[in-house]
């Protein structure tokens, strides 16, 4: 087990290279001149070079990589060209709420989508069958900031349950995180429960036609453990992988969100970033998050190692 | 999820991901396949590519029409098809049909709900919110445009390339690629927004630019596929050069894919259009954009609600039929396939409606059809089948009798041989014993007695505790038998816990044991082992553990070793004969190798097409058949065929249970058969003691016995 920890853990270096890479040649291209930018219109010459100097746009290309790559090994992501702000303390300070809304999403995602999957999976054709099925083609055209914007006019307009805006940190008050969280999660897990119930549903009904079913019935063990043991066990394990690939659709989709009750998360960061060209934190933005994606998938291929034997050495 | 390029995979509809094929992968995207497209289709329209999707080649007319009506059979397609145009010819028409001008302000009027002079209400700048939205209509299908256009513009040409030139360049892309999928697709965006700075038009050069990926890979794979085929080789012997290749041969053939893709993608960009200028990032004010409307009006949402309501239900209406359109798009191109969801339902009906009835009359039946002529089984028999029947209800409403009047007995410590050919109904029988018979069908007439007791009276909680403690059951396929994320000891030992209590750490314990039994090497690593881990041979040792481990008196097992290497199977075979001889217990071994039958079993029933044909010791069948079929079989064993004879076999094959023949079901293939054999259906008769045969002629043939 520890063996294949280490392997994926290996396996991440080429590829974070490569992301760290993409991210700073691509951005580092910009048209137009950040330290222009942010000198403001009556600027000296003299004062824009001191702006160059100070973004270190001065160096040539790949000496600006080699140095920002290297600080960044170190957790420095640069400074913002607009606020004296590190671009690592402000991801850091903003994380907490788009982490809290992916996290819970993924969860609740997760539990009711394979929940209805075998709900479904057990009673084809019954009400929650339909209706998981109705939902899903729905959440296909319905994105989540939309399902959030209409969440918000029910349940926090209409009829005043939950906050409609804001955010208030964990470690100051979990009944307000937890007040403040339904409503975004809800919105976002949406979908990717209807996807998920779909996957489990279609998986579970292949399991069930396989030959150590019928194995395990002639072993005469009761229908409870055939379904659990045997059939849920074996389905879940396609699922890992579906679940896994959901969570970066979740990030994403958690940035949308956050916007529509506004949340001081990643999402507002990176567009205020965008907005204002300000590279650093863009640069610093994305390679964070693909630092995220990039262990949550590694996460997954050990989840998938401890429930799928075959891919477990042993 | 906010945006799904429809190749991801990972969509909530489950279904195959139309996106191109892995590297080396089939050519799936090419209905036409090798040589399907006549080489030279130069300036062709899309129907005419998309009509030869339907599989005829050359015959674009009626592939053309098959299309359409493909798509007119799904009436939800067709009217989502006519709300697009519907939407479309607005769009181009706003300023005709728009009641105000979507720019003009009225801050007198504004944030209003709807009325009659405002139908859906006004923002909050008194603009008038259907103007409004008419305009948004406008914006989406620019976007769409901009974005579809630059991503093929884009994606297909470095797809062909990067397919064709393959190497270092393929590699460097594919890996891009890979990166950039592992990422959420908005952070992409942001990225690439960022670079080019936020604006409608530059947010979807950014979407295009993403979305062009997905035609890179879907052409790669098309390509690289296409390499592998016959007709680009010919091409190339001929010695077009390999532009002209691509473009004449590649490209018509994945056309059709490409059209599923680009329908499959537009919901994708009206998806991601809404989203960015929700964020700011594409439209601007005051430009009308569905997106930005949502934005604006949640601003304002505690003053005036309504405002949400009108863009997002026109967003979710819209990419809705977009998807449905897509969906029968890539159905009526893709491979042949018709509409599958309404046959679906119909075919489950039936059944389900008429399955009680229709089995209770074919009960009736076959009740009447008795064993009735020859001697019932000993009372001391260990299991005895009687005038077995199972039936299966039909689609059509009809039944499907696929088992009839099975009967035999398995006494204490005998091992009885169940023979026939592939389609005969043995493993039927088998399930029917154990009272696994995959639903909706039936025991519909006939009794299975084990040790006295009526299997099929007991009931279903009753049935499932013998099954593992009186009868263990072993199957073909050991490595599919058993369940792969299961240790072989949890596997083995579960029985005991479930039927007679045992510990976890005693049933560990009786599960090593048990491997030692069956000859497994080094059991107590092993029970620890998963299936994969095993090879075939010791794979189905462990299932015989696994079936013994309630110590059953009967094993059934269902061609054990036919799965298996010959030098494998004659271990298995000693092995199942020392069991039963060290724990008295009877085998019902079902096979279709009469020499497994010669070397295992003390006696043998005969089956064909459903029913026992013959029944006596192996002895006695093999010098002194009976009936033709088993002659036939004798015959056609590799043992009974002298050295440079050629294998002898019996012409023709067992017919499928709703072509069975009337009378004796053996007639067709039997070179004995007479006009009687055709109409009367034939009864068990009995001749000599202890061998029983169905054949009217049994007494006058002379049968040809094994050498």
């Amino acid at each position: 087990m520890l063996k294949l920890i280490v392997t994926r853990l290996l396996g991440l270096i080429p590829l974070l290279f490569l992301v760290t890479f993409l991210t700073f040649f691509l951005l580092s291209v910009t048209p137009g001149d950040p330290a222009s930018t942010a000198c403001g219109t009556d600027c000296t010459q003299e004062q824009l070079d001191a702006k160059r100097a100070e973004f270190g746009l001065d160096k040539p290309l790949i000496g600006q990589y080699v140095t920002w790559l290297g600080n960044a090994l170190q957790g420095d992501l640069g400074e913002s060209y607009f606020s004296s702000q590190g671009v690592t303390d402000s991801i850091v300070s903003r994380f907490g709420a788009t982490l809290s809304i992916t996290i819970l999403a993924t969860i609740v995602g997760t539990v009711l989508g394979v929940g209805m999957g075998i709900v479904s999976a057990m009673r084809p054709n019954s009400l929650v069958d339909r209706t998981v099925t109705f939902i899903a083609s729905l959440s296909q055209a319905a994105p989540g900031f939309l399902i959030a914007i209409y969440l918000v006019l029910l349940f926090a307009i209409i009829w005043n349950l939950f906050p409609a805006t804001g955010y208030v940190p964990f470690t100051e008050s979990p009944y307000e995180w937890f007040r403040h969280l339904v409503l975004p999660v809800i919105a976002l897990s949406i979908a990717p429960a209807a996807g998920l119930s779909r996957q489990t549903r279609a998986s579970l009904a292949r399991t069930m036609g396989q030959d150590y079913i019928r194995t395990a019935n002639a072993k005469g063990l009761p229908r409870r453990r055939v379904m659990i043991r045997h059939a849920l066990r074996n389905a879940l394990i396609p699922i890992v992988t579906v679940v896994g690939l959901q969570i970066a659709g979740l990030l994403g989709g958690a940035l949308l969100v956050e916007r529509v009750f506004a949340i001081p998360g990643l999402g507002s960061l990176a567009l205020t970033a965008v907005q204002q060209r300000d590279i650093p934190v863009i640069q610093g933005f994305v390679l964070f998050t693909a630092v995220i994606i990039v262990l949550v998938n590694t996460a997954i291929d050990i989840v998938y190692g401890f429930v799928n034997p075959k891919v477990r050495p042993s | 999820m906010s945006f799904t390029l429809p190749d991801g995979g990972s969509g909530p509809s489950g279904g195959p991901p139309p996106g191109g094929p892995p590297p080396g992968g089939m050519p799936g995207g090419m209905p036409g396949g090798p040589g399907g497209m006549p080489p030279g289709m130069g300036g062709i329209a899309p129907a005419d590519l998309v009509a030869s999707g339907g599989g005829t080649p050359y015959q674009t007319l009626s592939g053309r029409q098959r299309f359409w009506r493909r798509l007119r059979s799904r009436p939800e397609a067709m009217t989502a098809a006519a709300f697009l145009v519907f939407l479309v010819l607005v769009a181009i028409f706003a300023p005709q049909v728009a009641p105000k001008d979507p720019y003009d302000q009225n801050l007198r009027d504004n944030l209003q709900g709807p009325s009659s002079q405002y139908w859906l209400g006004t923002d909050q700048l008194g603009r008038d919110v259907l103007s409004r939205i008419i305009y948004g209509g406008r914006v989406a299908i620019q976007s769409m445009m901009i974005a579809t256009v630059i991503s093929a513009v884009i994606g297909v040409p470095i797809g062909i390339a990067i397919g064709f030139i393959g190497g270092w360049l393929d590699r460097i892309v594919m890996r891009i690629l890979e990166v950039l999928y592992a990422l959420p697709q908005l952070v992409v965006l942001i990225a690439i927004i960022g670079i080019m700075g936020p604006g409608l038009r530059n947010a979807m050069i950014a979407l295009g630019l993403f979305m062009s990926t997905a035609y890179i890979r879907l052409l790669r794979g098309e390509v690289l596929a296409a390499r592998e085929d016959l007709y680009v080789d010919s091409a190339r012997v001929i010695g077009s050069p390999t532009r002209k290749i691509m473009f004449k041969h590649v490209l018509p053939n994945v056309l059709p894919t490409l059209l599923v893709t680009m329908t499959l993608l537009v919901g994708a960009v009206l998806l991601a259009e809404a989203g960015l200028s929700f964020l700011g990032l594409g439209a601007q004010p005051p430009q009308a954009s569905w997106g930005a409307m949502l934005q604006e009006s949640l601003t304002y949402i505690g003053r005036q609600p309504f405002l949400a309501v009108p863009p997002g239900i026109i967003i979710v209406i819209t990419i809705m039929a977009v998807n449905l359109v897509g969906d029968a798009v890539r159905d009526s191109v893709g491979r042949g396939m018709p509409p599958a969801p309404p046959r679906r339902r119909r075919r489950q009906a039936v059944p389900e409606v008429d399955a009680e009835a229709i089995l209770a009359e074919a009960a009736k039946e076959l009740s009447a059809f008795g064993s009735a002529r020859f001697e019932r089984a000993p009372d001391t028999a260990l299991l005895a089948v009687d005038g077995l029947s199972v039936s299966f209800p039909t689609p059509q409403g009809g039944v499907l009798t696929i088992l009839q009047g099975s009967t035999f007995h398995v006494m204490p410590g005998e091992t009885l041989g169940l023979v026939g050919e592939s389609g005969s109904g043995k493993s039927m029988t088998a399930l029917a014993v154990m009272g696994l018979i995959p639903s909706p069908g039936q025991v519909v007439a006939g009794s299975v007695k084990l040790n006295g007791i009526e299997l099929t009276e007991l009931s279903d909680n009753d049935l499932r505790k013998t099954r593992g403690t009186e009868i263990g059951m072993i199957f073909q396929d050991p490595m599919s038998s058993m369940n792969p994320s299961m240790t072989v000891g949890d596997q083995i030992g579960e029985a005991l816990r479930i039927h007679k209590g045992y510990s976890k750490k005693a049933a560990r314990e009786r599960a090593t044991d048990l491997l030692d039994l069956v000859g497994v090497p080094d059991p107590s690593r092993r029970v620890r082992a998963y299936p994969h881990e095993m090879s075939g041979g010791m794979a189905q040792r462990c299932m015989i553990a696994m079936a013994l481990a309630c110590e059953p008196k009967l094993l059934i097992a269902d061609e054990p070793t036919t799965a298996l290497d010959v030098t494998i199977q004659g271990q298995v075979l000693d092995l199942l004969r020392r069991l039963k001889d060290e724990l008295g217990m009877s085998i019902l071994f079902i096979t279709h190798d009469l020499g497994v039958v010669a070397e295992i079993c003390d006696r043998a029933a005969v089956m064909y097409a459903g029913q026992v044909v013959e029944q006596a010791t192996v002895n006695e069948l093999f010098t002194n058949p009976q009936h033709p079929y088993t002659e036939g079989l004798l015959r056609a064993m590799p043992q009974n065929t002298l050295m440079g004879e050629r294998l002898r076999t019996i012409p023709g094959q067992v017919p499928e249970p709703w072509a069975w023949p009337t009378g004796c079901r053996y007639h067709p293939r039997c070179p004995y058969a007479q006009d009687a054999c055709t109409s009367d259906s034939i009864d068990m008769q009995q001749l000599i003691p202890a061998h029983i045969v169905r054949c009217r002629r049994a007494e006058e043939l002379q049968l040809e016995a094994a050498q």
